[in-house]
């Protein structure tokens, strides 16, 4: 034992004096408590006034008066991303888009949602499905998709969906829907396909959205390898379609006007009418590249189109899960008369006339479907994307809450160790204060 | 706040043991009248909780906890005396350079492990005890133990005798 060391330990303490510090521990327990209260009240107040304004965001404004651009550069949805209908409101879209990945929520080879960006800013948001097929449409001014999906109830059928982005309202057309195939240019109609529950026969109808009116076009057997139907709406209503190797155009009103066969030709899009609605281009279905061939609207004969530059590659492979079967994707027109189109991950603007295509926006490789609303195109103004950071708003709550979870649980795990401790503590038999030594 | 029973009474009855503690923390008057101040208003603010366990545990342990706590450190830098250049001499006035060598010997310390040994050789408490006191591992105790005792040896040889090594070894 160190007996020395403790001898003059024990010395060394009897110098002491015996501080007499009883009023002065008072006053300053009393300060400190005022401190403590006083910084307590500081934070409620802070807390007080930033909760408020942080739980009440700007609402983001409806492109009122601004014209819907298209980004340069499309980026996923972050995980997490707000709804479509969340607050605040998207107010419109220039782009909705779906494909594979984990962005796109579900598994990897199922997605649950498909991506919005702003009309004009690059907010980006999701829109849930559910693990139905089918795909999104969005409205020429980019603030109402359409869509099939399953509503809650005893009936499980698909229904069209339309989401309006600038109220987050939701409403659901009368009768069934598998598909929706076309908007008509002033957003008023909506052609839709309708596949029977078992599978074996499919409808194509135009309804009115306001109030659910439909005309119905045809009916066929949807034999095992049949086509999908693809189908574009002309700038002054008229309709094209083409189903069962038969392209057809009706009036508004579904009455024929011309139809005549297509053999390998297919659709190309909802941009397949020209601007003057004289020809519809058409790609034939075996066909590697994106080469369109422009047929008269009145006498079904192919005839010469636009002088567009040629979109080059094969691209056979680029993108999978397109109605059709179609490469690439006819989007839409400017005013100038370029065509855009989706190929290769990549919007590419035609300009009639030019050597080559343009860049017009960039699509990430997951990207498998895209639509762009009729305004964003038609105005041609193009910003600087800016894609979300991979964590979205919705993911950055619950890892908050998370975050906080385990802060309370560590504390918790503290504030018990720490009273077992004390009990330890108190239990200690203090020599100097009970032994020999006090 | 008003005053709480029994609070008088017990800082009367205890502040001269606690002195003698606060002073063998820290080797300095001032700064122990300074540290017992502090622990007593801490005290004094959980009195009602306290007051029926064991109060005086509660001072001790407030006491270890604010001086080798980060922030008192920062308010009250330590002093470190010069090191002496002879050890003390065994001759009649062995008694008083012993003395001066020892308060020089514990300045030399860092406030854990000064701490450790105030708990260790003063209070005698084991080693697990003086980890639940300090709020450390049984661990942490041991090195500072070691690391105090080794610059103990260092300055004041004649301090540390043979019999050390058994305390080291002492039951947890």
């Amino acid at each position: 034992m160190t007996m020395r060391l403790q001898q003059e330990l024990r010395r060394e303490a009897a110098t002491a004096e015996t501080y007499d510090v009883y009023a002065r521990s008072l006053v300053t327990a009393r300060r400190s408590r005022r401190r403590a209260m006083a910084s307590w009240a500081v934070v409620v107040a802070a807390l007080a006034l930033v909760v408020p304004l942080a739980g009440r965001p700007e609402p983001i404004p409806v492109a009122d008066g601004e014209s819907p651009s298209l980004p340069d550069r499309l980026g996923l949805p972050a995980y997490g991303s707000l709804d479509a209908t969340a607050y605040p409101h998207l107010g419109a879209a220039s782009a909705l888009f779906g494909g594979f990945g984990t962005r796109f929520g579900g598994f990897a080879d199922d997605p649950d949602r498909y991506g919005l960006a702003g009309a004009t800013t690059d907010r980006y948001r999701v829109l849930r499905k559910g693990f139905t097929d089918g795909s999104a449409l969005l409205s020429p001014d980019g603030r109402t998709v359409a869509d099939a999906a399953t509503p809650d109830g005893p009936d499980r059928r698909a229904v069209i969906r339309l989401t309006d982005l600038a109220t987050g309202r939701i409403s659901w057309l009368p009768g069934t829907g598998s598909r929706a195939v076309a908007w008509s240019p002033d957003g008023r109609r909506l052609a839709i396909e309708d596949v029977a529950a078992d599978g074996r026969s499919g409808a194509l109808r135009i309804l009115e959205v306001a109030d659910g009116r439909a005309v119905a076009l045809v009916t066929y057997p949807r034999d095992q390898g049949a086509f999908e139907v693809t189908a574009a709406f002309a700038p002054d209503g008229r309709f094209a379609y083409v189903q069962d190797f038969r392209a057809h155009v009706v009036d508004a009103a579904g009455t024929e006007l011309l139809t005549f066969p297509a053999g390998a030709y297919l659709l190309t899009g909802k941009g397949s009418w020209t601007p003057d609605g004289r020809s519809f281009a058409m790609v034939k279905r075996t066909d590697r590249g994106w080469t369109p061939h422009w047929f008269d609207a009145s006498t079904g004969r192919e005839v010469p189109g636009p002088a567009l530059p040629a979109v080059p590659g094969d691209l056979s492979g680029d993108l999978v899960g397109l109605p059709g079967d179609a490469l690439a994707h006819l989007l839409g027109w400017r005013r100038d008369g370029t065509a855009l189109v989706f190929a290769g991950h990549r919007v590419l603007g035609l300009t009639p006339g030019a050597a080559a295509p343009a860049t017009v926006m960039t699509v990430p490789g997951q990207v498998q479907t895209l639509d762009l609303a009729d305004q964003a195109i038609a105005g041609g103004l193009v910003r600087p994307g800016d894609p979300p950071f991979a964590i979205g708003p919705r993911l950055r709550i619950w890892l908050a809450g998370l975050l906080l979870a385990v802060l309370l649980l560590v504390l918790w795990a503290r504030h018990r160790r720490g009273r077992a401790r004390w009990r330890r503590v108190a239990a200690v038999p203090w020599r100097t204060t009970n032994g020999e030594i006090a | 706040m008003a005053e709480v029973d029994g609070f008088r009474e017990f800082v009367r009855e205890r502040t001269p043991a606690l002195s003698r503690h606060a002073y063998l923390l820290t080797g300095d008057h001032q700064l122990a009248e300074d540290l017992l101040q502090s622990a007593l208003a801490g005290t004094y603010r959980h009195w009602r909780r306290i007051a029926d366990s064991n109060p005086e545990a509660y001072v001790r342990q407030a006491m270890y906890h604010q001086q080798v706590s980060w922030w008192r450190r920062r308010r009250v830098p330590e002093q470190l005396a010069a090191v002496p250049h002879q050890p003390a001499l065994a001759d009649p006035a062995e008694a008083t350079a012993l003395r001066l060598t020892m308060t020089q010997a514990l300045s030399r310390l860092t406030p854990k492990q000064r701490a450790v040994i105030v708990l260790r050789f003063y209070e005698d408490l084991t080693e697990a005890q003086a980890a639940d006191v300090l709020g450390c591992r049984i661990g942490t105790v041991k090195r500072h133990a070691h690391d105090a005792l080794r610059r103990l040896r260092e300055v004041a040889p004649d301090l540390i005798d043979s019999g050390l090594r058994r305390v080291e070894r002492s039951p947890r």
